[in-house]
């Protein structure tokens, strides 16, 4: 072994390795990557700051409309970066009318709402004003992640305005799977947080999301800096890194809310959790459900999600899974590619 | 090197400031291997750790001093015996991380590996322990402790707020 030679390629990858990352970061600081839709569309309804998006595009011959709900934990332009990468064009694609709910900013009035507001208030309100305004009585409902935990539960109380319903990498069985959030939640203190309620600030959320995998980030971003390929997607992965630091604050009361009644008291799977009066039973919802889950999520591990084919009538459930992580199957070329796209067929042909 | 990374371009530096630092530590490995000197293979051995623990306590810490746990101006009591608690833990882990590569890249004494696949290994075997220690329930009872004491924090200040407006 020579010492001296062997030191001296670490020299020369490293200086190789300096190189890049100034190119990297010279590219990165002249994208204008302000946070955004692809999407042309407009806000068609409004309520205490919560919006409801309309995206404009041919419709095709199907206006039975789709309501995306995202989850509060995130932002939700991620469904709509790049015309490749955005699930809003996979859905107009195939002549869908899309409609997509924008929770409101947190401030200090939104500290004692709890999951009722978010479910009885804001998305019933958003769903009347789509079917009053295409004149029909059932529209299709997409839920991502813990929009579609709301999903669930919305259309478990409210089975008549449902057609469809796709969910996404969502949690039902919260404690299923080693997930990794049901461990660290298990012992902080909720119940207190639900009785006194703290808005909690989205720079912690995102911190969380990035202290469970730190070593993994690093890998990411070096393989970003060493792969001279990675410029010319750097707008895409600059818009991903963007969102995944821009998670909101979350209203005290219904976070809280969540992480005790779902993930420590588990009470969705076990039929448990009330809003306001309504017992909340997943063997109320009757449309067809097409269950969309990760299978290397490790946010919401595949077992949490799949377990929801116990509580739909066979005839009624269809899973596909997505070999991938959580933001993958958002924003994965291969998502785009595959199925994404077969969902939105599923839903031209769920109800026929 | 940056103690915290709260928006992308931070990222890549800290990053970019892991991957150097990485290549301090193979050199040393290098030298380790060609000496087997007692005292080079303990400077090996601090310098890995402090790798280690930097990047894993700057993970941390961005997010505990976001709950105002680790301004040790501001940092009590209670605040204080639970960070360094969460750096034993990180120590204790450290030597694993250390054991598990060397023995990895002394296989290649005749081949020596580039820096960029001795990296490749190091950083494996970094996300294979991390995901130990984030299931560990040491580890769970002391980020639970710390938050906990943020949320208790929290609400004190609520209710004083609330009592004043009556």
């Amino acid at each position: 072994m020579d010492e001296d030679a062997d030191k001296s390629n670490i020299e020369a990858e490293i200086d190789a390795f300096r190189e890049k990352y100034k190119l990297l970061v010279e590219n990165f600081q002249n994208l204008k990557t302000g946070q955004g839709w692809h999407t042309p569309n407009n806000v068609s309804f409004a309520h205490e700051g919560m919006l409801v998006r309309e995206f404009h595009g041919p419709s095709g011959n199907r206006p039975n409309p789709v309501l995306i709900v995202y989850s509060h934990v995130n932002l939700p332009y991620i469904t709509d970066l790049t015309s490749q990468h955005s699930l809003v064009c996979r859905l107009i694609e195939s002549g869908h009318k899309v409609f997509l709910i924008e929770w409101s900013e947190v401030n200090s009035e939104a500290r004692t709402r709890d999951l009722s507001v978010y479910l009885h208030d804001y998305l019933d309100k958003s769903i009347d004003f789509i079917l009053g305004k295409y004149g029909v009585e059932k529209l299709d409902l997409i839920g991502i992640c813990q929009g579609g935990t709301f999903c669930l539960c919305y259309a478990s109380i409210h089975p008549e305005k449902i057609r469809s319903l796709v969910t996404m990498v969502t949690p039902v069985d919260f404690q299923a799977g080693e997930s990794i959030i049901w461990k660290w939640a298990r012992k902080i203190d909720f119940p207190q947080l639900e009785k006194i309620p703290v808005n909690i600030p989205g720079s912690m959320i995102t911190l969380f999301f990035q202290s469970l995998r730190p070593f993994d980030e690093v890998m990411r971003s070096i393989q970003v800096i060493q792969n001279p390929e990675s410029l010319k997607n750097l707008n895409l992965t600059a818009l991903i890194d963007q969102w995944v630091f821009e998670c909101p604050d979350q209203p005290g009361m219904a976070f809280a809310q969540f992480m005790h009644q779902f993930y420590q008291k588990n009470k969705l799977v076990r039929g448990e959790f009330k809003i306001g009066e309504h017992l909340i039973n997943l063997g109320n919802i009757d449309c067809p459900v097409l269950n969309l889950y990760a299978t290397s999520d490790h946010l919401v591990p595949p077992e949490s999600a799949s377990v929801l084919k116990r509580y739909i009538h066979r005839k009624r459930y269809s899973e596909m899974t997505y070999d991938g992580g959580h933001i993958g199957l958002m924003v994965g070329t291969k998502a785009h590619q595959t199925i994404l796209p077969q969902m939105a067929e599923w839903l031209v042909n769920a109800h026929k | 090197m940056n103690s915290s990374h709260t928006d992308p371009l931070n990222k890549y530096l800290y990053s970019s400031a892991f991957y150097i630092q990485s290549a301090n530590c193979y050199r040393l490995i290098l030298e380790w291997i060609a000496s087997a000197d007692p005292e080079q293979r303990d400077a090996l051995l601090g310098m890995i750790q402090h790798s280690w623990l930097q990047t894993t306590i700057n993970a941390y810490s961005s997010t505990l001093s976001r709950m105002g746990l680790t301004n040790t101006t501001t940092m009590q009591g209670n605040d204080l015996i639970n960070l360094v608690r969460l750096t034993q833990i990180l120590n204790r882990i450290a030597p694993q991380i250390i054991d598990e590569v060397v023995d990895r890249v002394s296989k290649h004494v005749d081949d020596t590996l580039m820096f960029q696949d001795f990296f490749d290994i190091w950083i494996k075997t970094c996300i294979k322990a991390h995901v130990e220690l984030i299931n560990s329930e040491e580890f769970v009872d002391c980020i639970s402790d710390l938050i906990n004491l943020s949320i208790k924090t929290s609400v004190e200040t609520m209710k004083v707020a609330e009592s004043k407006n009556g």
